[in-house]
């Protein structure tokens, strides 16, 4: 008997554990976001492609500047432990081949990129993107992970259901595809599904792991925490695009610069999740990472980091702004139900990390649905007292509900009545000239 | 219970959710083993914690650190190629040079190449005395010093088939130095300024007095002068360039350390040798 009590704790807990992680996950979400990251992932990787297409053979070829052979060497075991990265290109020499291959995966990525096919372009494009990436070994930099990792996670989702030659293809296709499910499935509608929720759960997941862990290597250096990185990244000629050396006589600017950097790295995966902070998170990265592009020459680089920062954004709010449809307020936009739920299972995320450091609101797991959790007496008892209010308040609100309804009924009658009596008056007043009736 | 909105079953929820569960353990363990990884090795439970994931995060490339301009910014680190054109005249190229290399990214891909051989370096060796000590510690020595001798290779050999005409290539590594901000404010110059720019000698650690294997390899250009020399373009006679390739010796493919040129390289210390202007020579 004695063990009940914590054993109750333990059962309200993963009950309410096991919901949230249910709500995070399998809330269906719409295909917005991910439509549009398919649009600006492709045309990087289409990019990606052509500029490789400009000098082919030294980055693949027999001869490139990694031969084949090394690339191979790299990853089988010859200098250290195997590893299980692989690519048929380490076994293509000849060049013709090669520009065949690359034709062909130029034409996937552009057809990824304008959305035809998506069902199979996507995860086309991302396994080539593979194969170029393990034999790419010693060329390639964050650009070719934070594309790699968007097209792995858009392979898994409808993303060619908007913005998207699919789109197209569906509207045309009319009543067909009521009888096809293979047809259905090839060319996605908008509805909300769960695929596309958990691919964005997890880049959104990959970005907090990203950013935790660069902030984490660079809070190991020295100049991360005297000021001075900010001046040692924008002071290296190699990367430099834009010569900022002027910033030499604003310590107190580079400085700042360098902590907020620092700071909001190391915090990204905490401040991205509550609402209110979303935007503040959200427009930092687009001022690192524009100033990554602008000053430090990685133009790609930065505006592919900027694109997968859109993985936050809210599909209906994106839809709202991209189409300027208004939602249906007064009949429920399923929608902003959608909403509603994602910012619910985001704020429990947040609970959850913060529950265990006391950082929470109020320290008490209001959330909860157990009515295990126990509080003080008077705050209890303050509790109890708002639940009677709010409880009387809605017994007054309903009540005045089926009064305004009544009213409304006997209005709506009236009115009837009114328009017969009007009618009939009509009726028995003769028109000039005429004889009155005898009635 | 769960909630009302998923279309899902459970058991198809379940499924999911070990797949997610799976995938965000091979995100987060490469960076977690990177950061803790010491001089001694990788953590002995961090490594067990990886281990189950790691061929996967391999094979979707998930196995990167993220550490970005980190735990420093630090110095850029160049190659210089020389070569002999077809009239005999040495040629001295720099990569990445954004100048040759368009679009950017272009350019990029070979600023990484060039990071790239800095990165793997491995100095020559390994030391009698580790041998004697430590023969695993020496076995993967010289396995690492070949892996930078393999990759330097090919290197050559990519510049060697890329200009048919020109002969003798050899490579050297430079380091680009960053001024700080104090140093530019009180003299003003120019971030590509010969003066921030150092040759990365290949040579062994230096074990005190009794010394290591004196021997550097061919990675040093042949025809080094003194740092104050000007770089940008020196004649060697063809039959220096010969001597200087034939000294060295050849196992496996790859070019092993010239024992004629360790005094002259350590008498030389180039440290601050300054860049070559590769556009006067493309001039």
């Amino acid at each position: 008997m004695r063990f009940s009590a914590p054993l109750n704790e333990i059962h309200a807990w993963s009950s309410h554990a096991f919901q949230a992680w249910d709500r995070f996950w399998f809330t269906p979400r719409s295909s917005y976001v991910v439509s549009l990251l398919r649009v600006v992932t492709g045309l990087f990787l289409l990019y990606s492609h052509l500029v490789l297409a400009t000098d082919l053979s030294s980055f693949l070829g027999a001869d490139a500047w990694i031969n084949p052979e090394l690339a191979r060497s790299l990853h089988d075991g010859k200098f250290g432990e195997s590893d299980w990265g692989r690519s048929y290109l380490w076994y293509i020499e000849s060049n013709t081949l090669l520009w065949l291959h690359h034709l062909f995966t130029i034409a996937v990525t552009a057809l990824f990129m304008v959305g035809f096919g998506t069902r199979v372009t996507a995860p086309a494009a991302w396994l080539l993107q593979l194969m170029y990436i393990h034999r790419m070994t010693g060329t390639l930099f964050g650009f070719d992970q934070i594309i790699t990792y968007m097209m792995m996670y858009l392979s898994f989702t409808p993303c060619g259901s908007f913005l998207s030659v699919d789109a197209i293809i569906r509207k045309r296709l009319g009543a067909k595809l009521d009888s096809n499910r293979n047809l259905q499935w090839l060319f996605p509608d908008q509805s909300p599904r769960v695929a596309t929720n958990v691919a964005t759960r997890l880049l959104q997941l990959h970005l907090c792991v990203i950013y935790l862990f660069g902030g984490l290597a660079k809070a190991r250096g020295e100049s991360w925490w005297d000021g001075t990185a900010i001046w040692y990244a924008v002071g290296n000629y190699e990367y430099q695009s834009l010569d900022m050396t002027w910033l030499a006589g604003y310590p107190r600017v580079f400085s700042l610069l360098t902590h907020i950097t620092l700071f909001w790295e190391v915090s990204y995966c905490f401040l991205i999740w509550p609402k209110l902070l979303r935007p503040l998170t959200l427009a930092i990265a687009v001022a690192v990472h524009g100033g990554i592009a602008l000053a430090l020459g990685m133009s790609t680089f930065g505006l592919a980091m900027i694109c997968a920062n859109m993985i936050f954004v809210d599909p209906v709010w994106l839809r709202r702004l991209l189409t300027g449809e208004e939602p249906l307020a007064l009949q429920g936009d399923p929608e902003d139900h959608e909403t509603e739920m994602s910012e619910l299972a985001d704020d429990e995320l947040m609970d959850s990390s913060l529950g265990d450091s006391g950082l929470g609101d109020s320290g008490f797991d209001v959330g909860s649905t157990s009515g295990n959790v126990e509080f003080p007496p008077d705050i209890k008892e303050r509790i109890i007292d708002r639940a009677k209010k709010v409880r009387a308040a809605g017994d007054k609100i309903r009540k005045r509900y089926l009064l305004l309804k009544e009213r409304e009924k006997a209005l709506k009658l009236a009115t009837k009545e009114l328009e017969r009596r009007k009618r009939r008056f009509e009726r028995k007043i003769p028109k000039e000239g005429e004889k009155p009736s005898d009635s | 219970m769960a909630h009302d909105k998923s279309p899902l079953k459970i058991g198809v929820r379940a499924a999911i959710s070990v797949a997610v569960v799976w995938h965000l353990w091979a995100i987060i363990a490469p960076p977690l083993g990177f950061q803790t990884r010491g001089p001694l090795g990788s953590s002995p439970s961090v490594a067990t914690f990886a281990g189950p994931v790691q061929g996967y995060g391999e094979m979707l490339y998930l196995n990167r650190g993220y550490a970005f301009f980190a735990p420093d910014p630090g110095p850029s680190h160049l190659v210089q190629a020389s070569h002999l054109d077809a009239s005999g005249n040495r040629v001295e190229e720099m990569y990445p040079d954004r100048k040759r290399q368009w679009p950017r990214l272009m350019y990029h891909r070979h600023f990484m190449l060039t990071e790239f051989l800095h990165e793997i370096y491995q100095p020559p060796g390994p030391p009698a005395e580790l041998a004697k000590e430590d023969p695993e510690a020496a076995r993967q020595w010289a396995m690492l010093r070949r892996r930078y001798e393999t990759v330097r290779k090919s290197f050559t050999d990519h510049l060697n088939s890329s200009t048919p005409d020109s002969k003798e290539f050899a490579i050297r590594r430079l380091e680009h130095r960053i001024p700080t901000f104090i140093e530019i404010m009180a003299e003003p110059i120019p971030l590509d300024d010969r003066r921030m720019y150092g040759v990365l000698v290949d040579r062994p650690v230096d074990f005190g007095a009794s010394g290591g294997p004196q021997t550097v390899s061919s990675e040093v250009l042949p025809t080094l002068g003194n740092p104050e020399v000007d770089l940008v373009e020196r004649k060697v006679t063809s039959k220096q360039a010969t001597e200087s390739v034939a000294d060295s010796k050849q196992v496996d493919g790859v070019a092993q350390p010239l024992p004629s040129e360790a005094k002259r390289i350590s008498d030389q210390a180039v440290d601050d040798a300054g860049p070559p202007s590769t556009e006067a020579v493309l001039e």
